[in-house]
């Protein structure tokens, strides 16, 4: 028997969990598909070969590691833009002002445009986090031959990266 | 992995952790391989475009939001690289073999079937799959592309229907009958039916 638009609608919304009342066709539709699938299920499913999976990972790690640098490079330029805001507003401060009213403080809005720098302890620990990442990619790869293609190819995305960073800013 | 795994992992690998990465990847690596071999038809196709993902992972999954579900998110990226790598093979010529003769190796099951020279019991199983690759590249490909994101990334119908924009019925229908003539392929491959 042939099924109707809205009877696989129902049929849809049945089997992704909705309560409804199918009829005798559309169940046996609905089951039938059921077993379909799990007949199907059995022949597309596939084992990951280790090594690729060892490839796979170390290449994520290195994605990871190369933006947790880029990240420790700006909180660097961050901090030194910082520095370079509040010796500003200390040379400001001191310069003398005109003499009528309050001049020994500098305006509320360049204060609050200041951006907080991080904190050395803040700066250590990224920088120990990359640091222990790096020895976690070192540790996890199997060495191979293809290790002498994927490396260039690897450092190429993430110059490309910094790259694009640099363009952007 | 356990819904509340599942969170853990994401919050760690938001948090700016390795380990949660590693989690992920754990849990979901072996599915993301398995559909894009059965994309693709090509183990090397099938590792290069895990790679891929993951760095698109470690890239956006800031932008992940926590109220939808995490399969569907991750599986549609890699849908859209299969659907990449596809137009980008459609749009260069075609490879020519040189060890026989310049015969181009066009179909996915005999990239599967090339690639490897097993022993003993696997080469059961690699004709098997091979069959199934021959049965799967007969499909229409969007309904194959269906039936692989329904098995692999445990999609529902509705997550389709939204990934693919046509009606929920229209999906089911899709895949209902891709599954039988699945079927029916396979069947007469083997001579049975």
């Amino acid at each position: 028997m042939e099924l109707t638009e809205q009877q696989f609608e129902r049929i849809a919304r049945w089997l992704d969990g909705q309560e409804l009342d199918l009829t005798a066709p559309e169940r046996a539709a609905a089951e039938d598909l059921r077993r379909l699938e799990a007949q199907t299920g059995a022949l597309l499913d596939v084992a990951l070969p280790p090594e690729a999976m060892v490839r796979a990972r170390r290449r994520m790690l290195q994605e990871f590691a190369g933006r947790r640098r880029r990240t420790l490079r700006w909180a660097g330029v961050l901090g030194a833009a910082a520095a370079a805001a509040a010796a500003i507003i200390v040379v400001l401060s001191l310069r003398p002002g005109p003499p009528p009213g309050d001049v020994s403080q500098p305006p509320p809005l360049l204060l609050a445009d200041v951006p907080e720098a991080p904190t050395q302890g803040e700066i250590d620990l990224l920088d120990k986090e990359v640091r222990d990442l790096e020895a976690r990619l070192i540790t996890s790869t199997l060495p191979g031959p293809e290790d002498a293609v994927l490396e260039p190819l690897w450092y190429d995305v993430l110059l490309l990266d910094e790259l694009e960073v640099e363009l952007e800013g | 992995m356990k819904p509340s795994q599942l969170r853990a992992a994401i919050a760690s690998a938001r948090a700016g952790s390795a380990e949660g990465y590693e989690a992920l990847l754990e849990a979901y690596g072996r599915r993301l391989y398995g559909y894009f071999l059965r994309s693709t038809g090509r183990h090397h196709d099938a590792e290069d475009m895990l790679g891929e993902l993951l760095l698109r992972l470690v890239r956006q999954l800031e932008s992940y939001d926590d109220r939808g579900r995490f399969e569907p998110w991750l599986f549609r990226i890699a849908a859209n690289l299969v659907r990449d790598r596809i137009r980008r093979i459609q749009a260069s010529p075609p490879a020519v073999s040189l060890s026989q003769d310049g015969e181009v190796s066009s179909t996915l099951a005999e990239s599967l079937a090339a690639e490897e020279a097993p022993a003993g019991a696997e080469l059961m199983a690699m004709e098997a799959s091979a069959r199934l690759m021959a049965a799967l590249e007969r499909l229409e490909p969007r309904t194959r592309h269906m039936i692989l994101l329904r098995h692999f990334g445990q999609m529902s119908f509705r997550e389709m229907a939204d990934l693919y924009g046509c009606p929920l019925g229209t999906v089911l229908a899709k895949v209902h009958r891709g599954l039988r003539a699945l079927r029916r392929l396979m069947g007469e491959q083997d001579g049975t039916d």
